[in-house]
């Protein structure tokens, strides 16, 4: 019986595997062949080098990029676990406002970013905020803080009650309570929540594209996607900056897979 | 420990503001305004701009304040504008392929992952990794593995006869490259939500059909189905919600082309902002389609109540 079921899924999963591998490996495999090997795609012997990776660090302001996606990123994350830690904890305990009053505030990630974005050029342009690191961020928070909170309404529904009782009998006040006993008593739902946010801000294309165009300000994915000339000597550079947004994100997904599958099942996909 | 720390002190300073309000007002609320600030000054107080922006002029050329101009910019932008109905009909055809495929693969990588085995974990992780890639990578990938020139894929056809079938000035051919994109990178969503709702079904009911002798298959049908039919529901909108809003693969792939077959919402309502400037009627075209969402919202909660009712 297992073993006919094992002959049909390893199969299966292995094929998927490799179709879920195969485009990255790819870009990986192109970005360190020589750059006049790299669009010819039945070119499969030559010297790997990593020439396309100084290219990329040397040629543009990345190193600038990267820490300003890193920035944007961390505070994102940060302001969007600690406001959402509260907001979770206050709907878990005391249902505030019933349930319409958390779906209004899980809606904000319903609303596609375009929705959002055009007026909020036009209020960030009167404020002067356009083309500063503050204006991505608080692009951020239009999905991080809904998500956390949608995120960690679950971790605190199964804390029971007594938990923060007792340090408040002991002198602690509410905030005291929740910061210091119940958040590291539900570690692992706030680090995958901190992670989804820190990825998706990551990612994140149209509010850098849009708030903050210039150099200063630029994140990685508008420096990757300024890779976009399909002239073939460039091609191992795109490919290289590529995997270099990428592989940071790769380690964080090893990591958090885990705690993501059981997050999820707590939060409630039907909640 | 020293009483004097600054650590200390900062949260007896902390404590003296935050003990008063608690006292004296709601704790729940209390606890709910910093999100619910946030959220304001990011989400409320734009839409509600939007709602107004949407009945004026206002060009990023003219670098004027916006001038009211009625309900001009709706029959302009939308009632009239055939380039918003194609780009309605453009994305209704992608997120219809794309989230039915995405259906279908991950529903059946979820089921092969649902039981323990050896080496579980692995493919698991493995799998997943697509949905970590920023969309623009995804989409650059793409672009260059169908690439005519440099791209591995009609090379990979030419051993099967095909070689390059224009990836990307076939207006049908392009859709489906974005739609592959999307697929590729949000299969493991799906694989990941559904899987979540598979680890949480009770046991007992599988326990007693296998003591009636019923069938994998008719598990699957007659447990399986129905009890996950509230998690399936809400994956489905999930996806369809996020699949609406594509911009990032357009962006990277098409630009919309070849012409304007593969404009979506999200992208023809960028191109009216931000290249031809005319910022209120793309703030019409917004809240046209906030609009739609929310009428969408309204069919999916009916058609997941009939759902509850059933499971």
């Amino acid at each position: 019986m297992n073993m006919r079921k094992n002959l049909i899924r390893y199969p299966l999963l292995a094929l998927a595997s490799i179709l879920a591998l195969a485009p990255t490996l790819w870009m990986f495999f192109t970005s360190i062949k020589p750059r006049e090997l790299a669009y010819q795609p039945d070119a499969m012997s030559f010297t790997p080098t990593l020439g396309a990776y100084v290219e990329v660090f040397t040629q543009s302001a990345f190193m600038l990029f990267f820490f300003n996606s890193l920035l944007v990123g961390i505070i994102t994350t940060v302001v969007s676990l600690l406001v959402g830690v509260l907001a979770a904890y206050s709907f878990a305990r005391f249902n505030t406002g019933g349930l319409k009053t958390q779906f209004g505030f899980l809606s904000a990630m319903i609303f596609p970013p375009v929705v959002i974005i055009i007026p909020m050029y036009f209020i960030f342009f009167e404020f002067g905020l356009i083309n500063t690191r503050a204006a991505i961020i608080l692009g951020h928070l239009t999905f991080g803080i809904p998500l956390a909170i949608w995120f960690l309404i679950g971790f605190f529904e199964e804390l029971p009650r007594e938990l923060e009782e007792a340090a408040m009998i002991d002198g602690d006040t509410r905030l005291e309570a929740i910061f210091f006993i119940l958040v590291p008593s539900i570690k692992e739902g706030v680090i995958a929540a901190g992670i989804l946010v820190f990825v998706l801000s990551w990612n994140n294309f149209i509010y850098p594209l849009i708030l903050a165009g210039n150099e200063a300000t630029r994140t990685l994915p508008i420096a990757v996607a300024n890779f976009n000339t399909f002239q073939g000597l460039l091609i191992s550079r795109m490919a290289a900056g590529i995997i270099v947004i990428v592989l940071p994100m790769f380690l964080l997904a090893f990591y958090v897979q885990n705690y993501l599958v059981q997050g999820l099942a707590k939060s409630g996909v039907d909640g | 420990m020293s009483t004097t720390s600054p650590y200390r002190r900062f949260r007896r300073s902390l404590n003296r503001v935050y003990a008063p309000i608690e006292n004296r007002l709601p704790t729940g609320w209390v606890l709910l305004t910093p999100a619910s600030a946030l959220l304001g000054f990011v989400v409320a107080i734009p839409l509600l701009t939007a709602l107004a922006l949407s009945f004026t002029e206002y060009n990023l050329t003219l670098s004027t304040f916006p001038t009211f101009v009625g309900i001009q910019n709706y029959v302009q932008g939308v009632v009239t504008d055939g380039q918003f109905l194609n780009a309605l009909i453009n994305t209704a055809v992608f997120v219809v392929a794309a989230v039915s495929l995405e259906f279908l693969l991950g529903f059946g990588l979820a089921l092969l992952l649902w039981e323990k085995f050896p080496g579980r974990g692995i493919f698991r992780a493995v799998l997943l990794t697509p949905m970590f890639i920023a969309p623009v990578a995804v989409g650059l990938m793409f672009r260059f593995i169908f690439n005519s020139q440099m791209g591995v894929m009609p090379e990979l056809l030419g051993f099967v006869g095909l070689g390059d079938l224009g990836w990307f000035t076939d207006p049908t051919l392009a859709m489906l490259v974005i739609v592959l994109g999307d697929v590729w990178q949000w299969t493991p969503y799906m694989v990941i939500l559904l899987l979540a709702g598979l680890q949480a079904l009770p046991s007992e009911p599988y326990e007693a059909a296998r003591i009636d002798g019923a069938s994998s298959f008719e598990q699957f049908y007659e447990i399986t189905l129905p009890l996950m039919r509230p998690v399936i529901a809400a994956t489905l909108i999930i996806r369809i919600i996020d699949a609406s809003k594509v911009f990032a693969k357009i962006y990277t792939m098409t630009s919309g082309g070849p012409g304007v077959a593969t404009e979506t919402l999200a992208w023809y309502i960028y191109k009216t902002g931000f290249q031809s400037y005319h910022l209120g009627i793309a703030a019409s075209q917004s809240v046209t389609v906030l609009l739609m969402i929310i009428g969408l919202g309204y069919v999916q909660t009916y058609v997941i109540g009939q759902g509850d009712e059933y499971a």
